[in-house]
């Protein structure tokens, strides 16, 4: 029986969702395990920084980074499981677009830090104490913290990465898919798919939603998932519902439409779109249905109707700040 | 609404402006680019120009 090739799975600014993802893969994970050796996943196994360090170049077959890449030990670990690894993939929608953490970007660090260490009411902090990122202690012991970035990166932003696989987080059968890939290629079945490939459709959520879709489609009213019953046949945008399914990668399965919400975009843009945010907002905007010519609307109406968008950025930048064309805010909130 | 994602990105809301003008309509156009252009030039480089600069800065504006 051939050598069992070395797996990773390394974490970012991560909320480990894609963690129990792979976890999710429950009897599936013989399969994985006949073929491949867990080494480096800090949620499951023991083995330290240090041990991958002594490892040669390339020794890892595979690797998973998830999580986005928010201070120095997570451009740290990006950068020595790339060294270490043959295949890097940014695992899920922080690595490959920046995610949820990615809304960091419409903040500064002096901002989080205040936030975290003095503005919140149950912080009492009178003497402005902060953390320090080393400290020797009495006795002489080096102790070290992470910086903090100024701002959210992504995966590519700071290593050469192979192949993205989106979402939030990657589902079962994107992570089956996944498996059959490494086992064909290990077993000399199937070749790797080509360098910067994502696992998703080229074509968007609305080619396999399941809904019904209307003919034209004019949104009357702008209106928001948590104060509205959501109509489980419709199409959402016909209900007003902001949708991103018109600009989202398929190949989730529709899993959330499936369940009576709305797409929020976790797979990505396609290949065609530079900017996801912009993307949706042009979709979008084309469906409002506001009375009057063109040259007519008065300014006003636009704007009650378009206040009905509560938070615009964060609504169409969800899991894509990072990547979109300004990548982060400029001037300070409040 | 691009205009209220602007306003979120921390742009001026002046920094965007749609107009209606025809072919035919040359003193209109050339009024409201040239209104335009000195509105944005009062309003300064835009915060995102500031590179080189550390964000901090940039965002201190």
């Amino acid at each position: 029986m051939s050598e069992k090739i070395k797996i990773a799975i390394a974490q970012g600014a991560t909320c480990s969702g894609c963690d129990i993802a792979i976890l999710d893969l429950d009897v599936d994970l013989l399969k994985l395990f006949e073929v491949a050796d867990l080494t480096f996943a800090p949620i499951l196994t023991d083995i330290k920084f240090k041990d991958v360090e002594a490892m040669k170049d390339g020794e890892i077959t595979l690797t998973l980074y998830h999580g986005a890449v928010r201070n120095t030990e997570n451009e740290y670990v990006a950068k020595l499981l790339r060294k270490k690894s043959k295949i890097l993939i940014a695992y899920g929608a922080c690595a490959a677009f920046g995610g949820i953490p990615g809304l960091a970007n419409v903040t500064t660090r002096e901002n989080i830090m205040n936030t975290v260490y003095e503005d919140t009411a149950s912080t009492v902090n009178p003497e402005h104490v902060r953390p320090q990122t080393k400290y020797v202690t009495p006795e002489g012991h080096k102790l070290e913290l992470p910086e903090l970035f100024e701002e959210v990166k992504t995966l590519d932003d700071v290593v050469d990465v192979d192949y993205i696989i989106g979402a939030c987080p990657p589902t079962r059968e994107m992570n089956v898919q996944l498996l059959q890939v490494i086992l064909d290629f290990v077993s000399g079945k199937g070749e790797l798919p080509p360098k910067g490939m994502i696992l998703a459709c080229e074509r968007t959520l609305c080619e396999e939603c399941p809904r019904e879709k209307p003919e034209k489609v004019y949104v009357d009213e702008i209106k928001s998932v948590d104060y509205t019953e959501l109509d489980p046949e419709k199409c959402f945008l016909e209900q007003g519902i902001l949708c991103f399914g018109p600009a989202t990668r398929g190949g989730c399965d529709s899993k959330c439409i499936n369940v009576n919400m709305p797409c929020r975009g976790c797979m990505g843009p396609t290949a065609a779109v530079m900017d996801h945010g912009a993307s949706m907002l042009s979709a979008f905007s084309s469906i409002m249905k506001i009375s009057g010519t063109e040259t007519e609307i008065p300014e006003e109406e636009i704007a009650e109707f378009m206040k009905k968008l509560r938070d615009p950025l964060g609504t169409l930048y969800r899991f894509t700040l990072p990547k979109s064309l300004l990548k982060r805010v400029v001037k300070e909130q409040k | 609404m691009l205009r209220l994602l602007l306003v979120q990105f921390g742009l001026d809301q002046d920094r965007l402006e749609l107009a209606w003008i025809s072919a035919g309509e040359a003193e209109k156009f050339s009024t409201t680019i040239n209104g335009f252009i000195d509105r944005i030039i009062e309003l300064g480089p835009s915060p995102y120009r500031l590179e080189g600069k550390s964000v901090k800065e940039a965002v201190s504006v």
